[in-house]
């Protein structure tokens, strides 16, 4: 998937924990972990929403375009 | 756990025991029949026939004369534990019986995945083709013994009154439904494609 999501660098920066942003964002850990493992296909701009609320961040931030070889 | 599910999964439950007691029994009842002579049981066999000609007529004001052209039925045999009520249970339990509990093992399972709310699986999709094929086979087995069972009776009775004879047919419904089933199965396929996709949304 050339779209790369560096959840866990964010998370870092904010110190944050993933259980933590879970929380505040009222999203299973689960979901969060197929987020931030790059395994999820999609992601809701509700989400997406939510979690730069909850890291002020923009979601530049935390998603990238990395087109594969 | 969704309470209409719950509710059709308890009661596939109770017709696959109650066709699994009724299964035994049969067995039971024939060994019975066979060893000790008892009870007696009439043995009912399908039969189709020809009316001697000229005994039948038909006269409508809409239709015109005619005449029965085939008929079937059932007759009726008192025989005590010989070997027609054994090829009869057996014909039962393969016919009937097999695909009838392929049918319901298979539905138990597919609502019990349904009432858990995780409908879209590979497994069901096996399950549904699976319940066609035994809806067809069903139909062709019970047109075959049928058949069968008709041309055992047209060679070993004889009858006045008639000319006994032999009638294969399948209802085409049922085949049609087996594809319908089928076509199902497809549905659930491409809902099964959608669940991943929507398990990967967060």
């Amino acid at each position: 998937m050339p779209i790369k999501v560096s959840l866990d660098r964010m998370l870092l920066d904010r110190k944050m924990t993933l259980t933590e942003l879970a929380d505040r964002v009222d999203i299973t850990i689960a979901n969060l972990s197929v987020l931030k493992t790059g395994k999820a296909k999609a992601i809701r701009f509700s989400t997406l929403d939510a979690v730069c609320r909850e890291l002020q961040c923009q979601p530049g931030d935390i998603l990238a375009f990395e087109p594969e070889p | 756990m969704a309470t209409y599910p719950r509710v059709l999964g308890r009661t596939l439950d109770i017709i696959f025991y109650a066709l699994i007691g009724t299964t035994v029994l049969t067995v039971l009842v024939v060994v019975a029949m066979f060893v000790w002579k008892s009870p007696n049981v009439d043995l009912a066999v399908p039969v189709a026939f020809v009316p001697d000609a000229g005994t039948v007529t038909l006269r409508s004001d809409v239709y015109g004369d005619g005449e029965i052209t085939m008929a079937q039925g059932v007759a009726s045999f008192e025989e005590v534990g010989g070997p027609g009520h054994v090829a009869q249970a057996i014909a039962i339990v393969a016919v009937f019986l097999i695909p009838a509990f392929v049918i319901l093992h298979m539905l138990r399972r597919l609502v019990r995945t349904v009432a858990e709310g995780r409908p879209f699986q590979d497994a069901n999709v096996t399950r549904i083709r699976v319940i066609g094929l035994a809806t067809v086979v069903f139909e062709l087995l019970y047109g075959v013994t049928n058949f069968l069972l008709q041309q055992s009776v047209a060679r070993t009775v004889t009858a006045s009154g008639v000319d006994l004879a032999a009638n294969f047919s399948v209802n085409p419904a049922v085949i049609v439904l087996g594809l319908v089933i089928f076509a199902v199965a497809e549905v659930f396929r491409y809902g099964g494609s959608l669940q991943a996709e929507s398990d990967l949304t967060v």
